[in-house]
């Protein structure tokens, strides 16, 4: 099997499992704050860790949709000095747009780590669970935006790595 | 630092590179050279988005999107159409009467566009209104989406002031209502002079029927303002029970919404929100770097240095911030500017809720002109309308939406009123 079919099975596989986890995180979410209310007003017994239980899943939530925005190519950009250069400018500006978005979330994904592993032995105050579940998701999103910038790149080439077609027309 | 910041962060918009990579790898290089560990980069934006009064973002742009995939737009252009369709340019009037409501329910004026344009520019097209009139009228009423509760952008700009948000909602009803009516007062004049046609009679069995086929989706508005004045549940719990009442009212009550549709609009509403978080969190390093360098103090003292009249400085300030809503996209600008400006408005006893609305008009106005226009472009892209074309028609409007933000800025008793009526402190 050739690198570009391994890389586009493993951007399909990830991508379903991003799309599963982020219907049951926002579910989950949804249901929590609205089960808080009834246990607060209804049944006047609050649920004391439903706050910290909701702003972690809500973390996962953020920075999975943040990797599942770079395989849609749906984060904001302002394209309007992209949309009126010629082509062969959109293309060095594309390379250079798309090269510093890597390296930031390279960067980004290795200090993330850094942070994780450093703040893994703290507990966290309501449920006692390792401060590192509220970073990692930051990591792991780092690693997943890569993926799809990798895909999209093998996909559509460097126009289409950051920019959606309404940007990239001519 | 704060000079190689912005140097970096306007580089990197300029090349197209996402809004918050621009911050983030911006701020990197302002940490490595202050020689300050990038672990700190990090640690700001995970903090950045734990915050529980974020949470209203995703679920009330959940509660908004079930609605519309109930088909509610559709019921509330109808029930409009029967309110003021009768008029001379009626169906141009319904579209604005029609986002009126729908601004009460969604919050999201691309989303509120996109409904307009695709439910009513065909309607008014069959009726003879230029394609382009339905275009360019579609795109500027969708301004009323972020001013009229519940708006995402209200709970961003809350979350930054810290100030109340049902306050700020409440304050945002009379000010949307105003940008209506100045926008209608437009159509009746062009509708004059271009003798625009009515759609119909007026019926009161036709009104009457039609109010009881939208009177759920017109209640949500009511319940979310009554949550906040109640003073029992927080925004991010009102946001809650808006998105579970969406839910029982698509999928039990009009049966429009299919359970197996839900995992698609889970995940639209969760990517949205991501790409408005994302934001949210890299602006968390690029602000604290700002507030380190002074940037609010210095914004305090320089325009201080020009005038210390609240009117003038509103002035100044609506003129810069539509200078650059014609060039960024509104969430940045607001990330932005708004810890920079908190101090220079409280010292100068200028109200929060008042400058919040100001703010917000201000940014509105910059997603219908051009080049950024994101609102004109949407419009374009649905009823495949021509730039030209669509700025021909938008400009009475924008000067409309102009006039509006002048009266909103200087009769600050719009926005202070009924929040003040309805008991917030």
């Amino acid at each position: 099997m050739s690198s570009i079919r391994l890389i586009q099975q493993l951007d399909d596989i990830s991508s379903r499992i991003e799309d599963l986890c982020l219907v049951v995180l926002h579910g989950l979410i949804a249901a929590l704050v609205c089960a808080a209310v009834v246990f607060r007003y209804v049944l006047d017994d609050p649920l004391t860790w439903s706050e910290e239980m909701i702003v972690l899943l809500f973390g996962w939530m953020i920075f999975l949709g943040i990797a599942n925005a770079f395989r849609a190519r749906s984060h904001i950009i302002i394209d309007v000095v992209v949309l009126f250069t010629p082509p062969w400018v959109r293309r060095v500006l594309g390379v250079i747009a798309a090269f510093s978005t890597a390296l930031t979330l390279a960067v980004l994904g290795y200090y993330s780590t850094v942070y994780m592993v450093r703040e893994g032995p703290n507990l966290t105050p309501m449920l006692g669970i390792s401060a590192a579940w509220a970073i990692a998701p930051l990591a792991v999103s780092m690693m997943l935006s890569m993926l799809h910038m990798l895909r999209n790149f093998l996909s559509e080439g460097v126009e289409g790595v950051l920019w959606s077609d309404i940007t990239t027309r001519d | 630092m704060m000079l190689l910041l912005l140097i970096a962060f306007a580089v990197l918009l300029l090349i197209g590179a996402p809004i918050w990579i621009g911050m983030a790898a911006s701020s990197m290089l302002a940490i490595v050279h202050e020689g300050i560990p990038l672990t700190v980069v990090a640690q700001r934006i995970v903090s950045g988005v734990q915050s529980f009064p974020l949470l209203a973002i995703p679920l009330f742009t959940l509660a908004g999107s079930l609605m519309n995939a109930s088909g509610i737009s559709e019921r509330l252009f109808t029930f409009t159409q029967a309110f003021v369709g009768h008029i001379r340019g009626g169906p141009a009037h319904t579209l604005v009467v029609g986002e009126v409501f729908l601004s009460g329910i969604s919050g999201s004026s691309v989303a509120d566009t996109a409904a307009a344009a695709r439910v009513f520019v065909p309607q008014l097209e069959k009726l003879g209104y230029p394609r382009a009139f339905g275009a360019a009228l579609a795109a500027v009423a969708g301004t009323l989406g972020p001013i009229i509760p519940p708006s995402i952008l209200m709970v961003v700009y809350a979350w930054q002031a810290n100030i109340s948000l049902g306050k700020l909602f409440v304050a945002g009803v009379v000010p949307g209502l105003v940008m209506a009516a100045c926008l209608m007062a437009t159509i009746a004049i062009i509708a004059r002079k271009r003798n625009f046609p009515s759609a119909g009679a007026f019926s009161k069995s036709r009104l009457w029927s039609e109010f009881k086929r939208a009177a759920l989706a017109l209640l949500m508005p009511v319940l979310i303002i009554i949550g906040f004045r109640a003073g029992l549940f927080t925004a991010t719990e009102i946001a809650g029970v808006a998105a579970a009442y969406a839910l029982v009212v698509g999928l039990l009550v009009y049966r429009t919404i299919k359970v197996s549709s839900l995992p698609s609009i889970l995940i639209q509403t969760a990517r949205e929100t991501a790409v408005i978080l994302a934001i949210v969190a890299a602006a968390a390093p690029f602000s604290w770097i700002l507030a380190v360098g002074q940037a609010p103090q210095l914004a305090t003292a320089y325009m201080s240095s020009i005038s210390t009249d609240p009117l003038v400085v509103m002035l100044i300030l609506n003129i810069l911030l539509l200078i650059a809503g014609m060039f960024m996209e509104t969430l940045g600008i607001m990330i932005i500017l708004v810890p920079i400006l908190i101090p220079l408005l409280t010292a100068l006893h200028i109200d929060l809720v008042h400058f919040g609305i100001v703010l917000l008009v201000n940014l509105v106005i910059g997603q219908v002109h051009p080049p950024i226009g994101v609102l004109c472009f949407v419009s374009m892209a649905i009823t495949q309308v021509k730039l030209a074309a669509l700025l021909k028609e938008i400009w009475p409007f924008l000067i409309a939406l102009l006039v509006a933000l002048a009266i909103i800025t200087y009769v600050p008793a719009l926005s202070l009123w009924l929040p003040h009526v309805a008991g917030f402190s």
